[in-house]
Parts: structure tokens; C-alpha cells; sequence
């Protein structure tokens, strides 16, 4: 088994090691692809804190819309990866088709159920834009 | 001075008329993955101007307009009145530098979005700026097809809205992955198309970063490689969209001032007021329209295993234009 610190803890210490002794040392030029390198570091550090546990309620809350239940098994990873991308293609040829406007029950849900996920990935990718809403 | 300084001397003395005419003090500027542009000083007629020297970057990436079509599109936008940079000579016979080139008149100031939001010494009195900004953007929208000095645009969209609808869809698909988010989108972008507008020529990335400001106001609307003929409503939906104010989501126009009186200043060049309802509708397209071109990012650096943290980064974007677009299309 691997011992802490964990590569998700690295990334953290890694990235203030970056903003307080490298940036300020850094000519101006350079600082902004610094910059840059340490909100990489944080979307990684927050991706890999999550795991996969957020695939899994994605698969359940998209095939709930169809009433179904996933078939597949949560510790088969490319099962899971696999399953997530046929939902996600199906959902994307039902909108497109019409098949999710307004006159269908499914459409609020929908709606709810991607404003959800489109959240949860934001609260990786930028979380500060959430409490900015 | 050097060779390509003697070589634009000699054509800006022809192209002027002025014999004494030279170009000198030659600097590349920083940024332009798509165009070079070059700082230098002019000498006309006695007189010195700074101005800028504009062409392709030597890394060809394909450009949605030549630097040609660009001269042709400032020279109809000078003409309006609008505030442009003055475009002065087109060159292209690739014997001069080795490539196209046009010179135009240097203008003062920053465009840099993140600054100007953030300092108000940028752009003078706020309310005027935000005024200023729906004014210019009508002088914008007065030039309207036909126009022989534009024919390179090609014949205007029967459906601007829906024409947008089916390019997002084609570079949605070639992107290839799902994304239910953006297909959400286009599928109420399509259910409530408004009625075609009569085409004006639009600028299609006029916003907070392409337009210079000085102290006093703005000094020239930048940008020109995207302009087509369409709907005018598609220039404000793209300037007051969220994602296009730079983190000061409290002054909808832009980040800069309030959307009141980026209308009132469209309103009062235009001679109409602005439809409210038609320019949320193109926000939600302004949304689909950066994701999709986010994820193109994206791709370069996933595809073609180019190491380019800015696009990449892009990328990460995609989420929160995703749940901005899921936030506008709630309906009842």
C-alpha cells in the first residue's frame, strides 16, 4: 500500500512551495506561466481527492432518468468508464432528437440533473466560481 | 537600417507618395499566435506617427481571415466611424517582407481584460465607457451588405441564429467526445431561434480584451479576423455575457459598466432601443460558442500531444460555461 503523504498531498505542498518561494522569485515574464503551472497543480490535487466516486453518482443519476438501474460493477473501473460514455451518448442523441423537450416529464430532471454534475466538475475546475453565484 | 526596414521605407514612399516617407524603430510586440504585429515609427510628410505593422506569425496557423481581408474590414469600420486603429497601406506583394502586411496607426492605451476590469483609471468615467461601448458597437452594425469592398464575407446567413446553431454542432462533433451540457444548449438555442434579423456586419469578438482603452475612453476596437455578416443582436450578447466580464460579474456590460447604459448608448446610435430578450438569447450562444472553442483548445494539446498549458487550461473552462448555460435555459 502507499503511505501519506499521498500524491494528492505532494501536489498541495508542491504548489505552495511554487507561489511562495518560486513566484516572487520569478522575473514578471515568467510569472504568469507559473501561475498557470500551480492552478494546474490544484485542479489535479482536487481531482485526485475526489477519485472516481463522483463517475459512480453520475452513472446512477443519468440512467435514473431512463428508470434504470447501472449495470455496472462500481469497482471495474473501465466498465464504469465505459458505461458512463454510452449514457452520456445516449442523453446527447435524445436532446438533440427533441426527445428531451419541454413536453417530455424528463425534461426538468434533466435540466436538474446536468446543473448538478456541471457542479460538481466546477467544484474541481474553479471552485471560486461557485461562491461567486 | 536594416534590410526590412529599407524594404517598407521603399513601399510606404511609394504607397504615400511622400519620397521622403521611411519606416524605422522596427519591435516586435509581444503576443499573436496568428498575426505578428511589429511597433515602429513613422515619418510622413516631415511628420512622425507611431504605427503598427501587421502579418501572419511564421507558425501558419490557418487564420479565419487574411491580412488583407482584415485591411478591407478596418477600412469599411473607419469609415463608419468607428474607433479603429487608422489602417493606412496594404501590401501584398510578398517580394516587400516576404509576406502580406498592412500598416496601421498605432493607438494608445491597454486592451488587457483582467486590468481594465479591475483599475477604473481605464476608460474614463464608467457610465460614458459603458456608452461609449454600445455606440461604437451601432457604428459597427451601420455597415450592412451589399458591399463589393466585402465581398470576401460571402452572401449573409438566411438564419444567422441557426446557422450558429449547426457550425457549434459540426465542431461539437468533431471534437467527438459527449457533452450533454452544450447539446442542452443548442437544442434551446434551436427550439427558440428568434426571427432573422435584417444581416449588419457584426464583429463577433467584440468584448472586454479586444477593445483598447485609454485614460479617457476608448481609443480602438481591435480584433477584426472574426467579422461576418449576421445578426446584430449576437455583438451584445457576446459583449455582456458573464464569461466575457472577467471575474466582475456585477457590471454586465463587460465588467465595465451597467448593461442600462451599454443599451442606452447602442440605443442612441442605432435609433432603436435594444431588445433585451434577444440578447440574453445570444448570451446562451456566446456560452456554447467559448465552450466549444474551449474544448477545441483542448484538443490540441490532448491530440497532438502539444505542450500547451494555456490551452489546456481552457479547457478546465468548459464546466462552469456548462453549468452557466444549464442556469440560463431553466425554463418555466
Amino acid at each position: 500500500m502507499r503511505h501519506a503523504p499521498t500524491g494528492a498531498d505532494l501536489l498541495d505542498v508542491a504548489r505552495r512551495q511554487m507561489l511562495d518561494v518560486l513566484v516572487p522569485a520569478l522575473p514578471a515574464e515568467h510569472r504568469y506561466a507559473a501561475l498557470m503551472v500551480a492552478n494546474a497543480m490544484a485542479i489535479a490535487g482536487r481531482e485526485m481527492r475526489n477519485g472516481a466516486a463522483g463517475q459512480e453518482e453520475e452513472l446512477w443519476a443519468l440512467s435514473a432518468l431512463y428508470g434504470e438501474v447501472p449495470e455496472a460493477e462500481p469497482g471495474d473501473p473501465q466498465a464504469m468508464a465505459q458505461a458512463l460514455e454510452a449514457i452520456h451518448r445516449q442523453v446527447c442523441a435524445d436532446i438533440r432528437a427533441g426527445r428531451m423537450d419541454p413536453h417530455r416529464p424528463e425534461h426538468d430532471a434533466l435540466r436538474a440533473t446536468l446543473e448538478e454534475l456541471a457542479q460538481d466538475r466546477v467544484a474541481e475546475t474553479n471552485p471560486r466560481y461557485l461562491s461567486g453565484t | 537600417m536594416d534590410q526590412r526596414e529599407l524594404a517598407l521605407s521603399a513601399f510606404v514612399a511609394t504607397a504615400s507618395g511622400d519620397r521622403q516617407a521611411r519606416l524605422s524603430g522596427l519591435e516586435k510586440l509581444a503576443g499573436g499566435a496568428i498575426q505578428e504585429n511589429w511597433s515602429a515609427q513613422l515619418t510622413l510628410h516631415g511628420a512622425h506617427r507611431p504605427v503598427v505593422i501587421r502579418t501572419d506569425a511564421p507558425s501558419g496557423v490557418a487564420a479565419s481571415r487574411t491580412r488583407a481581408e482584415e485591411f478591407h474590414l478596418l477600412k469599411a469600420a473607419h469609415g463608419a466611424g468607428v474607433a479603429v486603429p487608422e489602417p493606412l497601406w496594404l501590401c501584398t506583394d510578398p517580394s516587400v517582407i516576404g509576406k502580406a502586411f498592412f500598416v496601421m496607426a498605432r493607438v494608445a492605451g491597454t486592451a488587457a481584460g483582467h486590468q481594465v476590469v479591475k483599475d477604473p483609471a481605464w476608460g474614463g468615467d464608467r457610465t460614458t465607457l459603458a456608452e461609449r461601448l454600445g455606440a461604437e458597437l451601432a457604428r459597427i452594425h451601420a455597415v450592412v451588405p451589399p458591399r463589393p469592398d466585402l465581398d470576401f464575407l460571402g452572401p449573409p446567413p438566411a438564419h444567422a441564429a441557426l446557422d450558429r446553431v449547426a457550425t457549434y454542432r459540426d465542431w461539437l462533433d468533431a471534437v467527438g467526445r459527449p457533452h450533454a451540457a452544450l447539446e442542452w444548449g443548442l437544442r434551446w438555442l434551436e427550439r427558440l431561434a428568434p426571427d432573422p434579423a435584417a444581416p449588419v456586419l457584426t464583429h463577433r469578438d467584440y468584448r472586454t480584451g479586444n477593445v483598447m482603452l485609454d485614460q479617457t475612453g476608448i481609443t480602438g476596437v481591435l480584433d477584426w479576423e472574426f467579422a461576418a455578416w449576421g445578426d446584430p443582436m449576437e455583438d451584445l450578447g457576446w459583449f455582456c455575457a458573464r464569461c466575457w466580464r472577467f471575474g466582475v460579474d456585477g457590471l454586465e456590460a463587460g465588467g465595465l459598466g451597467a448593461r442600462a447604459d451599454f443599451y442606452g448608448g447602442y440605443a442612441s446610435v442605432a435609433g432603436r432601443p435594444v431588445d433585451d430578450a434577444a440578447v440574453r438569447y445570444w448570451e446562451v450562444m456566446a456560452h456554447v460558442r467559448w465552450a466549444v472553442i474551449a474544448l477545441q483548445q483542448g484538443e490540441r494539446v490532448l491530440g497532438g500531444g502539444e505542450t500547451n498549458l494555456e490551452a489546456a487550461l481552457t479547457a478546465t473552462l468548459v464546466p462552469q460555461l456548462e453549468l452557466e448555460i444549464l442556469r440560463m435555459t431553466k425554463e418555466s
